[in-house]
């Protein structure tokens, strides 16, 4: 029986008194990559939300490595280091004073009070190191207001891997990516994901690799409506199940150009 | 220059030298404090706050109490409340703060037109009276300074990405609420406590404008904070040496010099610093 | 009856308090309308710049001995201009950087103010002197506000649309620079005609809050142009005649009834306000 690193079970999250998630839940097995799927406005984005501890839930259990979330949105100090978040957009206004490599020394210090200067040594080890798996190394002295949307998004992915985690979640993390910078960062977080043992959790609108790289599918549309393999999932009647009737899904066959 | 001749005998006065020393504090703690502010885009939130603590003034007269120990306590607590109403109405943040300091502005003018003793002589509350700054002013000055430098240096990582994104930073394992409670009640604090030396109508600047200037020329987080520190003060110090030869009022005197810092910043970046 | 109408009509027998009348409700009228403009177009931060903004314009006209008008209008704008490079050459937010310039600008006034006027004056400038207007800043506020009010009038069509969607503003050929300009230019003269009744540091108050009430009250622009000036004008006579009775300042009473007025409305509003929303969740 495999591990399983997050448990969910009942969540129920309301907004103005109306419930936009209904007694979902679904566990991660260890290593595996769970994808959430569902019409905009299916409460993807919430689920995440209460699961990260950033949005009060009315009702669910949540654990992480066995451990319970707590109702104000705090894990246990034992597994508080284990959690990853790649949000759909980080935008950055205007020229902001904070180098690549002091962006990820952020992702490798401690939440909490902590003298800037303390356990210098290997954590400059291990920013070169993340930088360097993430192909950032070029990049170090930039400023994270001088990147464009792909570098930006490798430098976030090394904030996550700077430091060993269990979980990573995305949130739509290919959103305004375009095709080549999309395509490399698929690629870098699949290597990731595999030296890392990274359990994944994604939201994704990409049904395609979804199909190709997921493990787990997750149906949601304020409600779990059909969860499991993706060619379970997937299945064109699941998805107008899903997404309403009129939806005809289409399989890409991934043929190159003649 | 009899302007420049007159210089060491003006340095050589008390009362001058606790100005100085009282607006390097004053500017550095505005320029460590607004560098924090400007990027988490809470400047015109200082405005509001320092054309409000006019009323916590006139408040503390209309009581007969000393208005600067009045001050604090009511600058806090206004803050906590404009915090509470911005985050929950659905007007835009602008209009509400505007409408929130025209009314602390109108109520305190109200109330000293009703106090005979201030009709009209409301000048040093409006544009800072430094040159009356006191050897306890200074200290608590000094105090709050220390307090505010410990509480960046320990909170540096906290305040850096809850800049970037909430979310972020909460995910993260930033307390994301009781961080914002703890930095608007220090910039609450710093705010009444520099009335003194720049008055009312200007506080804006002093946490503003320096913070502006060093985010066009520096690179590093960590000089970033310093450079506005450093600019804030020497700024706040030139223009006070400016407003003590010229006879004019310090607050304004001060902002001229460091809207002029701010332009030298700008022509600096452009021909030196590559963005 | 008489000893009702009493407190009401016995002001109105002396000539200042009719003046103090007459300008505050044609100011009034002024800053409502364009307040309107103001709420569609997002402009409470601008508003407050270029109110600001206009002292060292001020301040300048009258040592030279020029009209008050013509230094806000080079100031306002000029303000503006300002800003627009600055934030062309740099990435620092709007937002920051007009609070950078019109604080600077507004400390740049002071400065001059203290070398050129007398301390009386510079608190008439600041908090306004409906009480004690004078012939000359009455016809010149009188002369402003109907210009503005009557541009206003002319071309509220295309400046409704160009501040409620500019980008279709342009499509149909309106120049929506000329607009945004002549719109800043109205900002700034009307600073100044309410530098007479409220000084410059209150008139934000009369730039903002009339169109906030009317825009919580009614979802039609017409309407909501005459429920600001009903709002504006009904505060202005308050004012007048509360800091009348209490020998209290004019402008803070002005901008107090103000508020209480938009606080009413806020809370109690048939649809937008408070308690109308809680009840129908």
């Amino acid at each position: 029986m495999a591990e399983l690193v997050l448990q969910v079970r009942g969540l129920r999250v309301l907004r103005d008194g109306v419930p936009v998630v209904d007694d979902v839940s679904f566990a991660l097995p260890a290593e595996s990559d769970t994808a959430l799927v569902g019409p905009n406005g299916a409460g993807k984005s919430t689920v995440v939300a209460a699961v990260l501890g950033l949005l009060p839930r009315q009702a669910g259990d949540v654990r992480l490595l066995g451990q319970p979330l707590s109702p104000q949105g705090r894990w246990p100090r034992s597994v508080r280091t284990q959690v990853a978040y790649l949000p759909q957009s980080l935008a950055v206004e205007g020229r902001f004073p904070l180098t690549v490599r002091d962006f990820v020394g952020f992702g490798f210090d401690p939440a909490g009070p902590r003298w800037p200067w303390s356990g210098a040594a290997g954590r400059r080890q291990a920013i070169e190191r993340a930088l360097e798996r993430t192909q950032c190394s070029a990049l170090s002295a930039r400023l994270i207001s001088e990147l464009s949307g792909g570098q930006w998004k490798r430098v976030q992915l090394a904030f996550c891997v700077v430091r060993p985690r269990r979980l990573l979640v995305l949130d739509e993390a290919q959103a305004g990516l375009d095709a080549p910078s999309s395509e490399r960062f698929q690629q870098l977080l699949l290597d990731l994901r595999r030296q890392e043992g990274w359990t994944v959790l994604q939201v994704s609108h990409d049904l395609e690799m979804v199909r190709r790289s997921c493990d787990q599918v997750l149906c949601l549309n304020r409600q779990l409506r059909c969860s499991g393999s993706p060619d379970h999932a997937l299945s064109a009647q699941r998805l107008a199940e899903l997404y309403g009737p009129g939806y005809v899904p289409y399989q890409h066959h991934h043929a190159p150009l003649p | 220059m009899a302007a420049v001749e007159a210089l060491p005998a003006l340095l050589a006065l008390p009362f001058m030298q606790r100005a100085l020393l009282g607006g390097l504090l004053t500017g550095a703690l505005g320029g460590l404090l607004g560098s924090v502010a400007v990027l988490r885009q809470l400047s015109f939130f200082s405005d509001a706050l320092g054309h409000s603590a006019l009323l916590g003034i006139s408040l503390g007269i209309l009581l007969g109490v000393n208005p600067t120990l009045v001050l604090v306590p009511f600058a806090v607590l206004f803050a906590l409340l404009v915090n509470q109403l911005v985050q929950r109405s659905r007007l835009p943040t602008d209009a509400l703060l505007n409408i929130v300091y025209s009314t602390s502005l109108a109520l305190a003018v109200l109330a000293l037109s009703l106090v005979d003793t201030y009709r009209g002589n409301i000048q040093p509350l409006l544009f800072g009276d430094i040159l009356g700054i006191s050897w306890p002013d200074l200290w608590v000055i000094a105090g709050l300074s220390v307090l505010a430098l410990g509480y960046l240096i320990v909170s540096l990582r906290a305040q850096v990405l809850v800049i970037l994104s909430d979310d972020l930073a909460g995910a993260f394992g930033v307390q994301i609420s009781a961080h914002r409670l703890a930095f608007i009640v220090l910039l609450a604090v710093v705010v009444a406590v520099s009335i003194k030396a720049v008055g009312v109508l200007l506080i804006s600047a002093f946490v503003v404008i320096p913070a502006c200037a060093a985010r066009l020329v520096s690179r590093r987080f960590s000089s970033y904070v310093l450079t506005s520190v450093l600019l804030g003060g020497s700024c706040a110090v030139l223009g006070l040496l400016g407003s003590g030869l010229t006879n004019l009022p310090s607050g304004p005197c001060v902002v001229v010099v460091q809207f002029a810092g701010f332009l030298l910043a700008l022509l600096w970046s452009r021909l030196v610093v590559r963005t | 009856m008489d000893l009702l109408l009493a407190p009401l009509l016995q002001p109105m027998e002396m000539v200042f308090m009719q003046r103090a009348l007459a300008i505050g409700v044609v100011v009034a009228v002024v800053c409502a309308v364009l307040s309107c403009f103001m709420t569609l177009k997002g402009w409470a931060l601008m508003g407050d710049a270029v109110s600001h903004a206009v002292l060292p314009g001020v301040v300048i006209a009258y040592a030279l001995g020029l009209p008050f008008a013509l230094g806000a209008f080079v100031f306002g704008v000029g303000s503006v201009g300002v800003i627009g490079t600055i934030k062309q050459h740099t990435r620092v937010k709007e937002d920051t950087v007009i609070g950078l310039v019109f604080t600077g600008f507004f400390a740049l006034g002071l400065v001059l103010i203290s070398k050129i006027r007398s301390s009386v004056d510079l608190t008439h400038i600041l908090f306004g002197n409906l009480l004690g207007i004078t012939d000359a800043d009455l016809v010149q506020t009188l002369v402003i506000s109907a210009v503005c009010l009557l541009v206003l009038l002319l071309l509220r069509r295309d400046l409704l649309l160009f501040c409620f969607d500019p980008t279709h503003a342009r499509t149909i050929g309106l120049n929506t620079g000329v607009l945004h300009y002549l719109l800043l230019t109205l900002v700034s003269l009307t600073a100044v005609a309410g530098l007479q009744t409220v000084g410059i540091i209150l008139v934000v108050a009369m730039l903002v809050t009339p169109g906030a009430t009317a825009y919580l009250l009614s979802d039609r622009f017409d309407r909501m142009t005459w429920l600001a000036v009903l709002s504006a004008v009904s505060a202005t006579v308050l004012g007048i005649y509360a800091s009348y009775w209490f020998d209290a300042s004019t402008a803070g009473c002005i901008v107090v009834v103000q508020t209480l007025q938009f606080l009413l409305v806020m809370v109690l509003a048939p649809r937008h306000g408070l308690l109308a929303r809680r009840r129908s969740p």
